[in-house]
């Protein structure tokens, strides 16, 4: 499929150009593996209709400013991925196949790790195992903060906004220091970056004047090319644990127990409140359980908790610091939670060896790893698309948002796979929407769940932090108070940067060309 | 006569496998790439996986004698149901050919 | 016994409007998997096709017939005269597309009426931009595109009655839709 309003002669011309830049073996356009490898494998609709139409990997800053040159010049849309292995909400497939990725993963330095200051500054290509065996390699006693599958990208996700498990969970809010490159070619250095010689280019985040990192995340606004990412001091002493709960509804007074001990900072990391699927699918696959069709049966929920001695309800934290830190928290944590009836408590030891807790433990001190992946062995051969709605940290939001989720689910004859995962003030609650990739009924049945979760969320209020590719637009229709002002502003900043709309079409809802249409 | 035997103990040289130095390479890019989904034991993704759609004999990768550099070559480029695709700008083919290598031949190694 | 292309075509030009035909929309670089179709002929309806920012692709029913079987749109958003209206869903139907939104903006009492029919507190945000938003009313069916994508008819019905006069060069009375692939 060509871009909009392109013959395939210019297309040819333009494809040619960036040969001369990029060289013949990093500009894939024809039919074949290589250009396939950019489709969205877990897409709930045609995978083969995701591929792009080409896809050219720059080496540079130098060359992403030719191709950029060349993209404006025939009106070319780019989508920059980095890694590209975010799946489960499109990996490295662009929003319209009628695009051409630009593929930063070839920019893959770790230009510098600071161990006095405790920083990194990274390109685009550098993935959470890159970074973590490089700081095992010179033994520098630095954590970082991965997202569940290792093999995510340390700028990508941070730009997405994603998280991790540590204290440092919330990766945007640890991100220092920018480069950016705008649609015309200009590079931009962001805040103490603009200054000649900065010697705080990654220590203080705000410069001078207005802070603009932040649009440059989740957005279509320019091309980020470095990034600095505050890391964590090994701390002296770590230990994590699990909290099981036996009963759906705990998740009430669960968040209620909570609230002050994130607030405080006693839970001082992302912790995880894991349903029971979730915590199970690691490690079983459904079939082992329940052969029929439909939600699991109560009768195979319990079966399955008392197997694997978990609860309806798995909550992962971690004690970070000295020695007599750590056993002053675990008091309060502890007396806090068993106000909660049933509530079990767990340490590394108690769990003799289970891969869950293993992983959890691995991310909750900065370990990349792949476990998680496992969840998509749930059903045969696993898909999955996550929504993801946040939630306030009280018990009557979390149980609400809790069943009627989790009713939608069982209603469209799918499990709730779910979590939330605790920030300061907030929970991302992440619903794990597993298919079967090959049966078209199946993902038939998951958009629909899908679109009945949007209305279901659009009505009551919540908005998603993130979502996949397909439903960009739908989210983005749900930010509408005050007639759109969010997004109308944003349509505003998108044609001052980028006049022609090169840069990733439709990314978060954001479209070029709708700024002029002013309301009469 | 001699010209005759000189020739024939190059061909035997060509045919041997790879030497330790080249499956060095080889099992680099194993462990960064896909030891984390295929390595043995619990907490692996690929080998859980492909102890259900195959079988426990099947299931740990770099134990299995029955692969073709063909075979690795072609399935981490194109995937194969719940494994993603691996771009050519995260491994080249030189280096999957590398990695294909080592995955097909590392059983002799542990013998 | 006319065909059915002349039958068609003749519906069109009963009525008598300056550009006969369907603008079908392809937002320049915007390329979303869903397609307006807006009457040519109408100034008002135009402005939703400058905002999307448009090209025109035929006024002949043929390129509509065409677009609809190479299957390239999950969703069909329209703003039309009441025949044209009609002409897609004699088209669409057989097709597979179930409608999921409708809509009718009325001149002809002076000022304008909008009535709207779908899941009604689904669409809220689009009734109320329709209602806040002045003569610009056209530009709610672009905003929240995905959303009447997601409505179900029939549903209850909304008046909306606004103080804004018919401009020079518009119809009179428009329909809004969607179509969409079942």
């Amino acid at each position: 499929m060509l871009p909009p309003n392109l013959t395939q002669a210019d297309f040819d011309r333009a494809m040619d150009e960036l040969r001369a830049v990029l060289g013949r073996e990093w500009v894939i356009a024809e039919d074949g593996p290589r250009r396939a490898s950019y489709r969205d494998p877990f897409a709930p609709r045609d995978v083969d209709k995701s591929e792009p139409t080409a896809a050219v990997a720059p080496a540079n800053v130098s060359e992403i400013q030719q191709v950029l040159t060349i993209a404006r010049q025939y009106r070319l849309p780019l989508w920059p991925i980095s890694t590209g292995r975010n799946f489960g909400y499109g990996g490295p497939a662009p929003r319209h196949a009628g695009t051409v990725v630009l593929d930063l993963k070839r920019m893959n330095r770790i230009i510098e790790v600071n161990e006095k200051h405790a920083y990194a500054v990274v390109e685009p290509g550098v993935s959470y195992f890159d970074l973590y065996r490089y700081l095992q390699a010179r033994k520098i006693k630095l954590w970082m903060d991965p997202a569940a599958p290792g093999w995510g990208g340390v700028m990508g996700n941070l730009v997405d906004r994603g998280a991790g498990y540590t204290p440092y969970g919330e990766h945007f809010m640890a991100q220092c220091g920018m480069q950016v490159v705008l649609a015309d070619g200009t590079i931009v250095e962001t805040a103490m970056g603009a200054t000649p010689n900065a010697k705080a280019r990654h220590l203080y985040k705000y410069g001078h004047g207005a802070w603009v990192d932040g649009i440059f995340t989740q957005s279509n606004f320019g091309i980020v090319t470095q990034i600095g990412i505050w890391l964590m001091p090994e701390p002296p002493g770590y230990r994590p644990y699990l909290v099981t709960f036996p009963h759906e509804d705990d998740i009430h007074q669960i968040t209620e127990v909570l609230r002050p001990l994130k607030l405080g900072m006693l839970v001082p990391n992302a912790a995880t409140t894991v349903g029971l699927i979730w915590e199970a699918a690691v490690k079983v696959s459904r079939a082992q359980y329940y052969d029929g069709k439909g939600p699991l049966p109560d009768s195979a929920r319990k079966r399955l908790a008392s197997d694997l001695n978990i609860g309806n309800w798995n909550f992962y934290a971690a004690l970070y610091g000295p020695e007599a830190i750590m056993n002053n928290n675990w008091k309060v944590i502890e007396e806090s939670f068993r106000q909660v009836n049933g509530a079990k408590f767990y340490f590394e030891a108690d769990r003799g060896g289970d891969p869950a807790f293993a992983y959890r433990a691995q991310l909750m001190r900065g370990i990349p790893n792949m476990t998680e992946y496992s969840l998509l062995n749930w059903v045969g051969a696993g898909s999955h698309v996550d929504f993801s709605p946040i939630s306030p940290v009280t018990g009557d939001g979390a149980l609400k948002q809790f069943h009627i989720m989790r009713d939608l689910c069982h209603r469209h004859g799918f499990d709730y796979i779910g979590e939330f995962l605790v920030g300061w003030r907030d929970m991302h609650h992440i619903l794990m929407l597993v298919f079967e990739r090959n049966d078209e009924e199946r993902k038939r049945a998951v958009r629909e769940l899908f679109e009945a979760l949007v209305n279901e969320a659009a009505q009551a209020g919540y908005g998603e932090y993130r979502t996949h590719l397909d439903y960009m637009d739908a989210i983005a229709e749900t930010y509408h108070w005050n007639e759109r002002a969010l997004y109308r502003s944003f349509e505003m900043m998108k044609d001052a940067l980028d006049p022609q709309g090169i840069l990733a079409p439709g990314k978060s809802g954001i479209w070029a060309g709708r700024s002029h249409h002013k309301r009469s | 006569m001699r010209l005759e035997r000189i020739t024939i103990m190059l061909m035997l040289l060509a045919t041997h496998t790879s030497s330790a130095t080249d499956l060095e390479q080889g099992r680099a890019l194993y462990i960064h790439y896909c030891g984390a989904c295929h390595d043995a034991g619990a907490g692996h993704p690929g080998t859980m996986r492909l102890g259900v759609s195959r079988d426990q004999a099947h299931a740990v990768l770099t134990a299995r004698s029955d692969l073709t550099t063909d075979y690795v070559m072609q399935i981490s480029r194109a995937g194969n149901q719940m494994m993603p695709p691996f771009r050519a700008t995260e491994i080249n083919d030189a280096e999957l050919a590398e990695l294909a290598a080592y995955v097909t031949q590392h059983y002799k190694h542990t013998q | 016994m006319p065909t059915r292309r002349a039958f068609l075509q003749s519906t069109l030009a009963v009525i008598a409007l300056p550009a006969v035909g369907l603008s079908i929309v392809h937002s320049a670089i915007a390329a979303r998997p869903l397609r307006f179709v807006i009457d040519g002929g109408c100034a008002v309806a135009r402005r939703l096709a400058d905002c999307a920012g448009a090209t025109l692709a035929g006024d002949d029913v043929a390129v509509l017939i065409e677009l609809l079987n190479r299957d390239e749109a999950d969703a069909w958003i329209g703003l039309t005269r009441d025949a044209q209206r009609f002409i897609f869903e004699t088209l669409a139907r057989p097709r597979g597309f179930e409608l999921r939104y409708a809509g009718t903006h009325d001149y002809r009492t002076g000022t304008l009426q909008h009535r709207v029919v779908g899941d009604l507190a689904l669409i809220a945000p689009h009734t109320q931009a329709l209602a806040a938003a002045g003569a610009n009313w056209p530009t709610a069916l672009l905003d929240y595109a995905a959303l009447l994508s997601r409505s179900r008819t029939p549903g209850d019905s909304a008046r909306i009655t606004t103080a804004t006069l018919r401009p020079p060069g518009s119809a009179d009375y428009l329909t809004s839709w969607c179509w969409r692939r079942s």
